[in-house]
Parts: structure tokens; C-alpha cells; sequence
């Protein structure tokens, strides 16, 4: 009896003080400020001082120059053989010539087919390698910082999520939870959520880490 | 045969007709499986899109002012010509001859040739159409997509004296088409069309109309990590 009597105390303490103690903090405006993503340079998609990114996309544009030449090599062959048979006098074996331009056909496309998959590689790291792999680092420092700027360690703080630019295309997504919050971020969504659901990630199935922070979780950002 | 060919053409015609292009994004994630494949030997293409395609990139712009395109036309190849210079190749927009297959395009160039002319020869045979109906799976066998499919042997000759071309390939083109439940304006989810400049060019693509297919639940959302948007719009046909 006295021990479910301290248990009914614990948990009545519990639920008051989980509504209580929220804060805000302004993640937009922290992560423009902050000194990582003002190093970020559009034009070359990379970090200040990052040759990583550099030196894999000169490389694959080296591969790119000498698939076109061969190409273009090829392309000469077939004009020259296609000239020899245009000019030759009698009965040249027209499927012999045939025959051997599908091969040159045939080669020239799996160089082509080469190249295409390289500018694609190219185009790929020139989008993605920024957001994920090279930035890996720099996304872990930033997290610590704002974990470092809250203040009150046993807070919940809901973060007043970046905005996205109103398009018309926005409006079509209406499907996605994650996108009705970002168009109207209240916190009473949130602490209405939190009270009654057991897992913050069905309301944001898109994200990879929660959008709300504890300051007193160390390590991976927990709610 | 050819009243089969007059069929397809007109119902591709008409589908085209209603369509209105818009752009927009795939965001379901379908399972195609095949339920009806038709592959039916044809004396020449619908429409020469493989053929423009084999010969892109290769000739000097403007350098040519005829096409002969040799074939065993149907009236569905020689009505397509009409409808050539809606496409945007600058060789669609060339005045285009269909001549009969009668003899090698060798011959032909050599023969245009040495009249002083120098038109760009294609010539198409071995053909083949091979239409595919496909379901998917995860829209409770609601959702399909049609496939018209033509291929082909082409050779092309350009027999210019001082930078003469000749290439032979196995072409390929087709149109696409997604619907729900029936292939009637307002239920087609896209609708594609390959090769136009080398690659797939999409004629609808109802943004609206797959948001609230998704919306109601009647397909499936694509997750954003297995968006591919090099990915071929069908599985492969059946050989």
C-alpha cells in the first residue's frame, strides 16, 4: 500500500513537471549564425579548405575528356571506312561493312553508356557528397554546439524549425505530418504529441534524428 | 495488319490530343507486374523516333536538306510523317521522302551522290511492336501502365564527300502510358515518350492527381531513399 501510494506520488510529480518545463530555441537562426555554415561555399558546394570533394570531381572529369576522345576517335574510324566503301569501285561485300559498323556501333555505345554513368556519378557527388559524407563532421560539431547553447539541462526545447520558402508546390503536401508542422510550427502540437503518442518519429516518418532536443541526453539528440 | 497499326496510331493520336503536359514529380512507388505482352512483326515504325534518335548528333546541323527514309512503309509510317515536325529534332523538321525498299541504301547514297545531292539516307527493316500491359501490385492491381514498344534494324548513310558517316543500330522507342483504373483523361497518372534527344520525355505527369491517389491511400508513397530519377519507367520486356 505505501509503495503504491509513493508510486501514484512519483508519477503525479513526473506528469507535472514533463508539462512544465519547456523552452524555445531558435534553430534557424542559430544555425545561420553559426561559424560552420557560413564557411559553406555555394558555388563549389563544399566547405572552405575541403579538397576531398575536389579531387574525386576533377577525377571523374579527367575519365569524362578521355571517354569523349575515344569516342571521337571511333567517330573518324567509321567516316574513314564509311568513305572507303562510298568511293570503291565493283561490288564491295556490303555486309561485311555492315557487320563490322554494328561492332564499332556496338563499342561506341558502351563508351558512351560509360560516360553517361560517369556524369551522372559526377552530378550525384556534386549534389549529395555536400549534404551526407563531407559534411558528417561538421554537421556532429554543430550538433554539440546546440547542445552546448541550452541552458537549462533538464528542459524539453522545441526548436522553431527553419521555414520553408512558400511555393505552390508546398500546398500539395499536405499528405506529410512533418510538412503541416513546418507550415504551422505550434508548440501546443508538439506538447499535445508528446503527452499522448509513444514515439516522436511517427509524426516526423521523414526525419533521421528528432527535431526536439534534451539538454540533458549526452551523446545522440534525444526528445 | 495495317488496320491494326491504324488502330494503335489513332488511339495514341487521340490520347495525345487530350493531354495536357505539366511537370511535375513521380512520388508513388509501384510494383509492375506484367499481365499481357503482345509482340507482333511490322513492316515499318508508327513513328521514326528511333530513327531520329540513331542519327542525332552525328551530321552538321543544317548540312542536309532531305531525309529519304527507305522502308516497307505501311500508311501508318507515311501518315506519321505528318506529324513529324512536332518534334524538335532539327532533322524533323527537313522534308521527309518514304521511299520503298527496293534496293541497298548504299546504292542510294552512291546514286544521290553523283546526281549532286547529298541527302541523309535511313533505312529501317527487321521491325517489331511489341505491346505490354502492366498492373501494380501495390495499388491493389488498380493502377497500370501500357507500353508501345517498336524496334528496329536501322542503317543510315550520309554520303557526304568529304566527311561521309554510315552507321547501323538497333533502335528502339516507346510510349508509356500510367493510368488508374482506365486509361481516360483525368485518370492518367503520365504519360512518356523515348527517345527524344536520348532520353525520356514526359508529356503528363499529373502531380495533382497521384497527390490524391496517395492522399486516399490507393497508392503507395515513394519513400524519398528509393527515389531514382535514372530509373526506367518499366520492368524489362519479355524478349
Amino acid at each position: 500500500m505505501r509503495k503504491l501510494f509513493i508510486l501514484l506520488i512519483l508519477t503525479l510529480c513526473c506528469n507535472q513537471l514533463s508539462a512544465q518545463l519547456y523552452q524555445t530555441f531558435n534553430l534557424d537562426e542559430f544555425i545561420a549564425r553559426h561559424p560552420t555554415t557560413r564557411s559553406y561555399d555555394p558555388i563549389s558546394r563544399s566547405f572552405n579548405g575541403s579538397e576531398n570533394l575536389r579531387q574525386q570531381l576533377a577525377s571523374l572529369t579527367v575519365d569524362i575528356a578521355q571517354l569523349n576522345e575515344k569516342l571521337e576517335a571511333m567517330k573518324l574510324i567509321q567516316s574513314k571506312d564509311a568513305k572507303a566503301f562510298l568511293d570503291a569501285t565493283g561490288a564491295p561485300d556490303e555486309d561485311s561493312f555492315w557487320q563490322n559498323n554494328r561492332v564499332q556501333s556496338n563499342e561506341a555505345g558502351e563508351l558512351k553508356s560509360r560516360m553517361f554513368n560517369l556524369i551522372d556519378q559526377k552530378k550525384q557527388i556534386e549534389l549529395l557528397l555536400p549534404r551526407d559524407t563531407v559534411i558528417l563532421p561538421e554537421i556532429n560539431e554543430l550538433a554539440a554546439d546546440i547542445r552546448d547553447s541550452l541552458t537549462d539541462k533538464d528542459a524539453i526545447y522545441l526548436n522553431y524549425l527553419p521555414v520553408a520558402t512558400p511555393t505552390n508546390l508546398s500546398e500539395k503536401w499536405l499528405s506529410s505530418p512533418l510538412q503541416i508542422f513546418l507550415w504551422t510550427p505550434h508548440e501546443k502540437y508538439l506538447e499535445e504529441y508528446l503527452d499522448s503518442s509513444y514515439a516522436v518519429s511517427l509524426m516526423f516518418p521523414e526525419s533521421r534524428r528528432p527535431v526536439v532536443y534534451q539538454k540533458s541526453v549526452k551523446g545522440e539528440n534525444k526528445r | 495488319m495495317l488496320k491494326t497499326g491504324c488502330k494503335i496510331l489513332a488511339i495514341v493520336t487521340a490520347i495525345l490530343c487530350w493531354a495536357q503536359p505539366v511537370k511535375s514529380c513521380s512520388l508513388a512507388l509501384h510494383d509492375w507486374q506484367i499481365c499481357f505482352n503482345l509482340k507482333l512483326p511490322v513492316s515499318a515504325p508508327f513513328m521514326p523516333m528511333a530513327e531520329l534518335d540513331a542519327v542525332f548528333d552525328k551530321i552538321p546541323k543544317n548540312s542536309v536538306e532531305q531525309v529519304i527514309w527507305v522502308a516497307d512503309h505501311n500508311m501508318g509510317s507515311i501518315f506519321s510523317l505528318a506529324f513529324l515536325h512536332f518534334l524538335p529534332n532539327w532533322e524533323a523538321q527537313l522534308p521527309w521522302l518514304a521511299t520503298a525498299k527496293n534496293f541497298s541504301i548504299i546504292e542510294l547514297a552512291k546514286e544521290k551522290r553523283e546526281a549532286g545531292k547529298v541527302p541523309l539516307i535511313i533505312g529501317t527493316d527487321q521491325n517489331q511492336l511489341q505491346i505490354a500491359l502492366f498492373v501494380d501490385k501495390n495499388s491493389n492491381n488498380s493502377c497500370f501502365q501500357l507500353v508501345i514498344m517498336q524496334s528496329g534494324r536501322i542503317r543510315s548513310v550520309y554520303a557526304d564527300p568529304g566527311k561521309p558517316w554510315a552507321q547501323e543500330t538497333f533502335g528502339r522507342s516507346w510510349l508509356s502510358v500510367v493510368f488508374y483504373q482506365a486509361p481516360l483523361p483525368g485518370r492518367i497518372l503520365s504519360l512518356a515518350i523515348f527517345p527524344i534527344y536520348q532520353s525520356r520525355m514526359a508529356l503528363i505527369d499529373d502531380h495533382d492527381y497521384v497527390e490524391h491517389l496517395l492522399a486516399d491511400g490507393l497508392l503507395t508513397t515513394r519513400p524519398e531513399q528509393v527515389f531514382d530519377p535514372y530509373s526506367f519507367d518499366f520492368p524489362d520486356l519479355p524478349e
